[in-house]
């Protein structure tokens, strides 16, 4: 990994799971953002798998930063085992940092997306400061039960680290790109991050942004078992 | 699967959801930006077929995917609706005819 010298306090992350919505919205704020590369993250245990820009080869995991913020995109389909080294390896690197709090977005399958026009969102938080500080984002604490995969790891490994952490949920396609929401879930934490960002575009851009993500959404149905909730 | 045609056409193949129940099918494709008109569905018992085209941004784009299903279904039952670009159907499957054979 390698680091400029800037320092943020929240640190948000968007892995391509359900509906996408993880990789989506990390995409679209560093865009509106105007989010500057701060970091690239690789590990021999990862598919080999590059992007290119303008020709030339990049990692596919990276992080941006503005405004004491770092997204951190994931825009290849990983197995399991390798989301789980991540998200240990970032929890390392930003305990370090002494950052204060960590986000992680992802989507939750519903089989009746389409009749909701507004997908709910909800919220889990791994201690009393986490829950303090999602008291801004606008979503409901998930109701008892379980999770599983990546996100229980996220909000275990967290803990273990002192982190304060929260997952934002947000009801998806079980097996298609979500942008709609994706952008729901960027309104919902706008009030906790401070940063201004008009979800309007992603809306319009819907339809090709979903044929766009065809390909890495096919992936990741391949790749692994997306993280998942059970009530 | 892409095929690239000249002039911002392009032929591709949409993502499908299919689900099989005790008694019905449930298949789902993702068909950004078609509308009705643009819509063509062919079904057989065992074979689902659906070509679309839509405009999005500049570009001209066709849907194609042919779907073998593991199951035989009733073509007469089948019901399908379009909802911002998802086109959801369904099928009740076909009951299996068994039929009492006396051994000799």
């Amino acid at each position: 990994m390698e680091l400029s010298e800037e320092e943020g306090d929240i640190l948000l992350l968007g892995f391509p799971g359900n509906g996408l919505v993880g990789a989506i919205s990390s995409d679209y704020m560093i865009r509106q953002a105007n989010m500057k590369r701060a970091a690239k993250v690789d590990s021999r245990n990862f598919p080999p798998v590059v992007k290119l820009m303008d020709g030339m080869a990049i990692e596919p995991i990276n992080i941006y930063y503005t405004k004491g913020i770092y997204v951190m995109i994931d825009e290849v389909a990983l197995p399991p085992q390798s989301i789980a080294e991540l998200i240990t390896f970032t929890l390392d690197w930003f305990s370090k940092k002494k950052g204060k709090l960590v986000l992680l977005i992802e989507g939750l399958a519903v089989e009746n997306r389409l009749e909701k026009e507004k997908p709910s969102v909800y919220k889990v938080y791994n201690n009393d400061k986490a829950k303090e500080l999602a008291s801004s984002i606008e979503a409901d604490p998930l109701p008892s039960g379980y999770i599983s995969g990546h996100i229980a790891h996220f909000l275990k490994e967290a803990n273990y680290r002192g982190i304060p952490a929260i997952a934002v949920l947000v009801e998806c396609f079980p097996s298609y790109p979500d942008p709609g929401a994706a952008a729901a879930v960027i309104n919902a934490i706008k009030p906790l991050i401070k940063i201004e960002i008009d979800t309007q575009p992603l809306i319009n851009e819907s339809n090709a942004i979903r044929l766009k993500m065809r390909e890495l959404m096919r992936q990741v149905q391949a790749a692994q078992r997306p993280a998942g909730y059970i009530g | 699967m892409r095929y690239y045609l000249p002039e911002h056409e392009e032929v591709v193949e949409p993502l499908a959801d299919l689900r099989v129940m005790v008694d019905q099918i449930k298949l789902s494709m993702d068909i950004p930006g078609v509308e009705k008109k643009n819509l063509e569905l062919k079904v057989s018992e065992k074979t689902v077929i659906v070509r679309a085209s839509a405009v999005i941004g500049k570009r001209n784009v066709h849907y194609y995917r042919r779907i073998d299903l593991p199951v035989e279904i009733d073509p007469d039952s089948v019901k399908a609706r379009l909802t911002a670009g998802v086109l959801e159907i369904t099928a009740r499957i076909k009951p299996r005819g068994f039929r009492e054979v006396t051994v000799e």
